[in-house]
């Protein structure tokens, strides 16, 4: 997985933020897919992101990696 | 002419002069002094090909700035400089030049540590207070009101340029003025607190902004005409380090309401 590459982001206070500058439209991600951002931001693909999120959000592994079947 | 905004001088030369009324708009911001970023100009019959939203394309050190007004090609010296040449045509109107400027001080100024901020921004005792808010929020006339204050000093009430300089950020005037005309204003301050501008119909009042709030209002204050990605994170840093060193608040003020008690509130004076 990685960025594409025309969105501008920034991580600041564990909070992720995403803009396209194209569309002039700014993400301020929650907690959760903030935390998405970064792991994928370090090269983890979907399995190991779901494996982070079940330990530090206390859901399971199948419950995780949901929102990458649905999208 | 050399035009200094926020301490980035940048030469422009032409072979036929300059219109008479650019003297007088920038005349607080012309400098003596020699710059590293150098701009031919020709004046040039409008429209010119580019559409009226201005574009910018760059690769490597190479840029080319272009709208109905102007067409600029620039090769800068290097990341992170403010400094190179660069060649074009504008369609020999003030307003032209000035479309010019913004967009280029606009683009180049990320790289060294500065942007320009849709915002107001006053001087008082040192110190600048600054109003991000796009256009309607009640920028120029919230500058109308307090520049009537004793001890005021009008820097902005449309672009205002915020800098880093060392572990400080300062706000300076620039030229590129909204209705509120002062051109004889050319001021700087190291910034103390930030507000957005909202209107309301009852009282004033002053409130903390939540982080990501802050950082979305404060982004879409952001001038950035280029779609590029680098530039944006930049100006982008500059933004963020102003919102933690100083936690923007929301400042929603009542029109009737009197310059001095609005000064307090905002000061923090009299709350």
């Amino acid at each position: 997985m990685r960025y594409c590459g025309r969105l501008a982001h920034r991580v600041i206070k564990g909070s992720a933020f995403v803009v396209d500058p194209r569309a002039k439209v700014i993400h301020s991600l929650n907690p959760a897919a903030s935390r998405i951002w970064e792991l994928a931001g370090q090269g983890l693909g979907p399995e190991e992101i779901a494996r982070v999120l079940s330990s530090e959000f206390a859901v399971s592994a199948p419950d995780a990696s949901m929102p990458w079947k649905r999208y | 002419m050399c035009l200094d905004v926020g301490g980035f001088p940048v030469s422009l030369s032409s072979a036929a002069p300059f219109p008479p009324e650019t003297r007088k708009r920038y005349g607080a911001f012309l400098t003596r002094g020699r710059a590293k970023l150098r701009l031919r100009l020709r004046s040039a019959a409008p429209p010119l090909p580019g559409g009226w939203r201005p574009r910018i394309r760059g690769r490597g050190g190479r840029l080319c700035c272009e709208s109905s007004q102007f067409h600029l090609d620039l090769e800068l010296a290097g990341s992170g400089a403010f400094a190179g040449r660069g060649r074009g045509d504008y369609a020999g109107s003030p307003q032209a030049l000035d479309s010019l400027l913004r967009v280029l001080y606009s683009r180049l100024l990320p790289a060294s540590g500065g942007v320009l901020l849709h915002a107001a921004a006053f001087r008082r005792q040192g110190a600048a207070y600054l109003f991000a808010g796009p256009s309607g929020a009640g920028k120029t006339t919230l500058m109308r009101k307090l520049s009537r204050a004793p001890g005021v000093r009008f820097l902005s009430d449309e672009l205002v340029l915020l800098r880093r300089e060392g572990s400080a950020l300062t706000a300076h005037s620039t030229p590129f003025w909204g209705e509120f005309r002062q051109p004889e204003n050319n001021g700087r301050a190291p910034l103390r607190r930030i507000f957005t501008l909202a209107r309301s119909r009852t009282r004033t009042r002053i409130r903390p902004l939540a982080f990501s709030r802050a950082q979305s209002r404060l982004l879409r204050c952001l001038v950035g005409f280029s779609d590029e990605r680098e530039p944006l994170e930049k100006g982008w840093d500059v933004i963020a380090g102003a919102a933690l060193s100083h936690p923007p608040e929301e400042l929603r003020w009542r029109k009737g309401e009197s310059a001095e008690s609005l000064l307090g509130k905002i000061t923090g004076e009299n709350p």
